[in-house]
């Protein structure tokens, strides 16, 4: 019953957003979602501007491919680069040496580039809600549940093991963490985990403790080898382990919430009212309450 | 050896197709989506392509730059499609348009139409 009064009031304030728009209504229509995503946005130049760009660009893949099938043999200088420095990186799967200890500059930059994404996401403030409106609502069919139930878990499992491993095999914390983001965004996709917002102290913690952590490791090991992020000698491992478990916690929490995309909105604002309640997932595009807004300013 | 090239010139396939795909299609999802093939391509020249020590194992160096760039990629992609959704909020239509459309721009239905005459 809560729930049909909720769909009454989104619904009217859903029309007075199309009334307040002032856009044809045929416009409106062509924002549906199905022609969203079924019109890819035809080419609409001059057909030979068409023709010519597709030839050049047909050629320009013929000629990179032809390059790269026929480029002289090299000597792997770098695998061995790596394959002879190996045994002092702390650990023994090349690809985690080279990701947290050789060039783990990079790979601090990259758990950086997450952070900022992060930021930007949440600066735009106006993105995809259609996940917020939903929390609180659970889909009451069994088999999803018995499936989210039966999955999570070992998504958990698999994420722990993939961390651990990571040291001497495939794995590492950007897979574990990829696994658990998975896990997590079934889990609000389900309605079972209420999506986390930028107004949890815990998310805002958790995205920003990877790089943290690895910026507070890098400077930490200085007092003993004078570089930034030169682990001590016999350290390696146990800091490549730590800082593998901070960063794939970090990134589960960075990629839910860049997928659920849950701006940071105060109780009070009535832009989430604006919502489309037909609960297609695109349906929000039908409310651009950013537009709205902004339009008003305008005039 | 034969397998890699097949790799290779499968990126090189991955990559034009993307680059069209993000010139040729004027909506902003599509443009997206095409990036991202584009990457596709480039992460798997980028595994098949450096030489090796054991033919079966790839280059650890690209390896680790690849998991970067997957993960760099994905972050990307959230903040393309959150800017593509505000270009949608505030003109109403998923697309940029030319200057000579007229400020309103066409109805996302009418665009295949025009690109036949």
């Amino acid at each position: 019953m809560s729930d049909g009064s909720r769909d009454n009031r989104a619904r009217s304030a859903s029309d007075d957003a199309h009334a307040e728009l002032d856009l044809p209504p045929d416009r409106l229509d062509s924002l549906e979602a199905d022609s969203l995503l079924r019109d890819p946005g035809a080419y609409d130049g001059p057909p030979w501007l068409r023709g010519l760009f597709g030839w050049t660009l047909a050629a320009c893949g013929a000629g990179l491919a032809w390059l790269l099938a026929t480029s002289p043999e090299r000597d792997p200088i770098l695998p061995e680069l790596v394959e002879r420095n190996r045994s002092i990186s702390g650990v023994s799967n090349p690809v985690t040496a080279v990701l947290l200890n050789f060039r783990s500059w990079d790979t601090l930059l990259e758990v950086a580039v997450l952070l900022t994404a992060m930021t930007a996401v949440w600066s735009m403030d106006r993105g995809a809600r259609a996940l917020a409106r939903e929390s609180g609502e659970q889909f009451d069919d069994p088999v999803l549940h018995g499936l989210v139930r039966l999955v999570v878990p070992l998504a958990g499992l698999v994420a722990v093991y993939l961390a651990w491993v990571g040291s001497q095999a495939p794995g590492g914390a950007f897979q574990a963490g990829a696994l658990l983001a998975g896990a997590g965004v079934l889990l609000v996709a389900t309605g079972l985990l209420r999506p986390p917002t930028a107004e949890t102290r815990v998310v805002r913690g958790a995205i920003a403790a990877g790089l943290f952590a690895f910026v507070a490791v890098g400077f930490g090991v200085m007092p003993w080898t004078g570089v930034f992020l030169q682990y001590p000698s016999g350290w390696a491992y146990p800091l490549i382990l730590g800082v593998e478990a901070v960063l794939t916690v970090s990134i589960a929490v960075v990629l839910v919430e860049l997928f659920v995309d849950v701006p940071a909105v105060p109780d009070h604002d009535s832009t989430l009212d604006r919502l489309d309640p037909t609960g297609d997932p695109l349906g929000r595009l039908l409310n651009p309450d950013g537009g709205l807004v902004e339009g008003k300013e305008e005039t | 050896m034969t397998s890699l090239v097949c790799y290779v010139l499968a990126g090189a396939a991955l990559f034009v197709t993307g680059f069209w795909g993000a010139v040729a299609r004027s909506h902003l999802f599509w443009k997206v989506l095409a990036v991202n093939v584009m990457s596709g391509g480039i992460f798997l020249i980028l595994l098949a392509a450096p030489p090796r020590i054991d033919p079966s194992r790839a280059d650890p160096v690209p390896q680790a730059m690849v998991l970067t760039g997957i993960v760099v990629a994905a972050a990307a992609t959230a903040v393309a499609l959150g800017m593509a959704l505000r270009v949608v909020a505030r003109t109403g239509v998923p697309r940029l348009e030319e200057e000579d459309r007229g400020a309103g721009g066409l109805p996302a239905t009418a665009a295949p139409d025009e690109g036949a005459g």
